[in-house]
C-alpha cells in the first residue's frame, strides 16, 4: 500500500515501529492546514510558520504518547492550539482568559446538526472574510467546525471544553457573525 | 500553497528536525508522567479526606450532635464554636482540586461546577464516614502523647477554649452544684440554677457524662443548659477521663 494512501493513525504507527521518515508525511498533511489555523491567531506569516515549526518539533517528540486507536487530528490541532495560545499570551495581542464562564454550567445545546450541512458551504466562505471581527473564543470554534470540518466531539478535545460549551460558542459565533453582516447590510 | 512550495516547506521541518537532533521521548517517560499524576491525585485526596474528617470531629467533639437539643440557644452556639477556618479552608482546597482534575483529566468535558460539586459531595460523605471510624480517636492520641502542640490545636474542641459547652463526667453532685471533669482532665466547678434546662427533667448523678452548656464566670461556669450523655458517646468520653487519670496517677 502507498504510504500517502494510509491514514494518519496507521502511519503513526509504522512511525514509532522505527520507520521515521514517514513523519514527512504527516508534515506535508498538516502544514497546511494548521498555517491556516494559525491565521486566526497571529497575523505576520513568519510568525506562524515559526510556530508551526515548533509544533511539529513538539509532535515528533511526543509521538510516543499518541494512542493510535484514537484520532490523530485533534491531538495534533490540541498541540496546535496550546502553541499559538502560549505565543499570544506572550506577545499580549489579545487577552486570553485563564478562567471562562462559559465552562462553569451545563448549557442544554444540541449536537452535530447534520441537517443544517447544506449552509456550511456559503458559511465557510463567509467565515474566511469576515473571522478577524469575532472574538477569540467564538472564532476558534468556528474554524475548526467550518474550516477544518471537525466534530463537535473533536473541538471538546482540542479545546478542553465541555461538547455543550462547544455548541453554544459555535452559536453565539454564527449570531455575532449575522449581527456584523446585518450591520454591513450584507445578505447571508 | 502550491505541490512545490508544499514540499519545500516539508523539508524545512525535516531539516529542523535533523538539526536540533529532536529525539522522541521514549515511553516510560510518559508512563512514569502519568504515574506521578495519578500519585499527586492520590496524595491531595487523601489530605482532604483526613481534612474533612477532621471537621466533623472536631464538630462532634464538641457536642455539635447534641446541642440541636437546646433549640435556638443550641444553634447559636454550633454556629459560635463551629470550625469555619478550618472548614471553609476545607471547601477551598477541594473546589481547587476539582478545577484540577478538570484541567488534567478527561473531566474537562463536564462543565466545572458538575465537577467540582461531585468532588464535593464525593469527598465530604468519605469525609463524615472516616469521622467515623477510630482513626481522628488514635491521631488525636497520639498527638496529646507526643506533645505536638501546633497539630493538637487542631483538635482541641474550640468548646473548651471559648468556654460556652462542657463535655465530661460529674462528680461531688450537690443542690445547685457539681464538678465536672473534662476529657482533657480539667476540673470545673458548675452552677446550676433554677433557669437552667435540664433536658428531660434529668437529675445530675456522680458519675454521669454529661453536656453544659453556659458561660464561664471567672472560676466557675453558670449553666444554661444541661443534657445526659449515654451510648457510645459517654463510653468514649468515660474511657478518655479514666486514662487522663491514670496519666496524672502515673506522673
Amino acid at each position: 500500500m502507498d504510504d500517502h494512501a494510509q491514514s494518519d493513525e496507521e502511519v503513526v504507527r509504522r512511525i514509532l515501529e522505527g520507520n521515521t521518515e514517514l513523519f514527512s508525511i504527516l508534515v506535508e498533511r498538516y502544514q497546511p492546514k494548521l498555517l491556516r489555523y494559525g491565521q486566526r491567531f497571529l497575523a505576520t506569516k513568519e510568525h506562524i510558520e515559526d510556530v508551526v515549526q515548533e509544533v511539529f518539533i513538539k509532535v515528533y517528540e511526543n509521538l510516543r504518547s499518541f494512542n493510535t486507536a484514537r484520532r490523530f487530528s485533534p491531538w495534533i490541532y490540541r498541540i496546535a492550539h496550546n502553541a499559538f495560545v502560549n505565543t499570544l499570551r506572550e506577545r499580549r495581542r489579545e487577552a486570553v482568559p485563564f478562567f471562562d464562564p462559559d465552562v462553569l454550567f451545563p448549557h442544554p445545546v444540541a449536537p452535530d446538526n447534520p441537517e443544517k450541512d447544506a449552509s456550511k458551504t456559503e458559511m465557510k466562505r463567509v467565515l474566511d472574510q469576515n473571522l478577524n471581527e469575532l472574538p477569540g473564543k467564538y472564532r476558534e470554534p468556528l474554524v475548526l467546525f467550518y474550516l477544518e470540518e471537525l466534530s463537535y466531539d473533536e473541538i471538546s478535545e482540542i479545546l478542553r471544553l465541555p461538547i455543550s460549551t462547544v455548541g453554544v460558542r459555535l452559536n453565539r459565533g454564527r449570531s455575532l457573525l449575522k449581527k456584523i453582516f446585518d450591520l454591513k447590510g450584507i445578505d447571508l | 500553497m502550491n505541490p512545490t512550495e508544499g514540499q519545500r516547506e516539508t523539508e524545512k521541518v525535516m531539516k529542523a528536525l535533523r538539526e536540533r537532533h529532536v529525539a522522541m521521548r521514549p515511553r516510560w517517560y510518559f508512563v512514569l508522567r502519568t504515574v506521578l499524576l495519578v500519585l499527586l491525585f492520590v496524595v491531595i485526596a487523601a489530605y482532604l479526606l483526613f481534612h474533612t474528617s477532621l471537621v466533623y470531629h472536631r464538630i462532634q467533639r464538641g457536642g455539635g450532635g447534641l446541642l440541636p437539643s437546646f433549640g435556638w440557644q443550641g444553634i447559636q452556639k454550633i454556629v459560635f464554636l463551629f470550625p469555619w477556618i478550618l472548614a471553609i479552608l476545607g471547601m477551598l482546597l477541594i473546589v481547587l482540586f476539582a478545577l484540577l482534575m478538570s484541567r488534567k483529566t478527561r473531566a474537562f468535558r463536564l462543565p466545572i461546577l458538575t465537577t467540582v460539586l461531585t468532588v464535593l459531595v464525593l469527598i465530604t460523605g468519605l469525609g463524615v464516614v472516616i469521622a467515623m471510624t477510630p482513626l481522628q480517636d488514635a491521631v488525636h492520641r497520639f498527638v496529646e502523647k507526643n506533645h505536638l502542640t501546633a497539630v493538637d490545636q487542631l483538635y482541641r474542641s474550640a468548646s473548651d477554649e471559648q468556654g460556652q459547652v462542657l463535655i465530661g463526667t460529674l462528680s461531688r453532685v450537690q443542690p445547685g452544684r457539681f464538678t465536672l471533669t473534662t476529657r482533657e482532665g480539667m476540673s470545673v466547678e458548675v452552677i446550676v440554677a433554677e433557669s437552667t434546662k435540664c433536658l428531660e427533667h434529668y437529675v445530675p448523678k456522680n458519675d454521669d457524662t454529661v453536656l453544659v452548656i453556659g458561660k464561664r464566670q471567672g472560676n466557675v461556669f453558670a449553666a444554661e443548659g444541661v443534657e445526659k450523655i449515654e451510648g457510645l458517646f459517654h463510653e468514649d468520653i468515660m474511657e478518655e477521663v479514666r486514662e487522663h487519670q491514670l496519666g496524672l496517677e502515673e506522673e
